[in-house]
């Protein structure tokens, strides 16, 4: 069975569990789908495996700490510990679409403001001077960066599993981690100075590369 | 309370290929048949041993439509799972009876 139908029926089948055992799979789930690093089919399997078990214990009355212990994130890391790796070519692809998804975003969001500013406001300029390794030193800082940002949520995620954080204080925290990840990127373009080779590239041919690069992905994703 | 020490681990993985030998069973079934001889062992225990089986390919595991309708995973054993079990037998003949004599002796039984 494939990945995306074992989710779409995990996704059904929750629907059947009462309030404290959804609770207690729903963070369960998702310390064992932040591993990042292990095989997909693998964790949707074991997923889908938990799943219907603690179903049959329920119409049974019996709660879930009764089958995967009272110390869910114990259980949950135990599972993780055991989960084969992602092979390496899902591990690639993993990577690359990640990676193309944000050049694309961001290129995509950089052109779209001055293709319109320009062609139906007639404000601004069409052409782009790119200095050639002034946006390559760019590009590869805001890609390290992009990582660290998803590396930093993922951490979070798994070290808040299973504990009752206040809102608020959440809130906070993803604030100030979001708003020091954008501030270094805009400082990143605005701080590398431009030198070396610059060619003129219009920023119509930038939004059509940035969709280029979302179908690209797509193709990825698909295969 | 559910024995959950590291030599338990051993024994339990023993039996579980054991189970899985004789016919091909999905995670519920096997925590079942477990309680039916008498394992005490917490039911969601089972599912970090069976990955663990998978990786080292003493079982296979595979998703398929039960009788009953829902896709469950089922496991069966394979060749080296086989040679696995073996050793395991040989292994548990070898110290079941000296254990037992020792214990005997100290008038635990």
């Amino acid at each position: 069975m494939h990945v995306k139908d074992l989710i779409e029926e995990n996704n059904q089948k929750r629907k059947q569990l009462n309030d404290e055992n959804l609770y207690y799979y729903e963070e369960m789930l998702v310390y064992i789908r932040l591993s990042y690093d292990k095989s997909e089919q693998a964790t949707e399997e074991i997923l889908t495996e938990l799943l219907d078990h603690l179903l049959i214990a329920q119409d049974q009355g019996r709660p879930a700490e009764d089958i995967f212990s009272d110390n869910p994130k114990q259980y949950a890391y135990e599972i993780v510990g055991e989960l084969p790796k992602m092979v390496t070519k899902e591990r690639i692809t993993f990577v690359s679409t990640g990676i193309l998804s944000f050049l694309a975003a961001l290129i995509f969001a950089s052109s779209i403001i001055r293709v319109v500013l320009f062609y139906i406001f007639g404000i601004g300029e069409a052409l782009r001077t790119t200095y050639l390794p002034s946006i390559l030193i760019q590009g590869v800082l805001s890609v390290l960066l992009a990582l660290l940002f998803i590396w930093l949520c993922v951490q979070y995620l798994r070290w808040s599993a299973f504990k009752k954080i206040h809102k608020v204080k959440e809130f906070f925290i993803l604030w100030l981690v979001s708003t020091i990840s954008i501030s270094t990127l805009f400082a990143v373009f605005f701080l590398i100075p431009d030198f070396g080779i610059a060619i003129n590239i219009p920023y119509w041919v930038l939004l059509i590369a940035s969709l280029g690069l979302f179908l690209i992905n797509w193709r990825l994703i698909k295969k | 309370m559910a024995i959950r020490s590291q030599l338990y681990k051993g024994i339990l993985e023993g039996c579980i290929l054991a189970i899985i030998s004789r016919q091909t069973v999905y995670g519920y079934e096997l925590s079942i048949k477990l309680e039916e001889q008498g394992l005490e062992v917490s039911e969601g225990s089972i599912y970090p041993i069976l990955l663990r089986l998978q990786k080292e390919k003493l079982i296979a595991g595979e998703m398929r439509k039960s009788v009953s309708g829902p896709n469950r995973k089922y496991y069966t054993l394979t060749e080296s799972g086989n040679v696995a079990l073996k050793l395991f037998k040989q292994n548990w003949e070898m110290i079941k009876s000296p254990v037992d004599q020792l214990l005997k002796e100290d008038g635990e039984f």
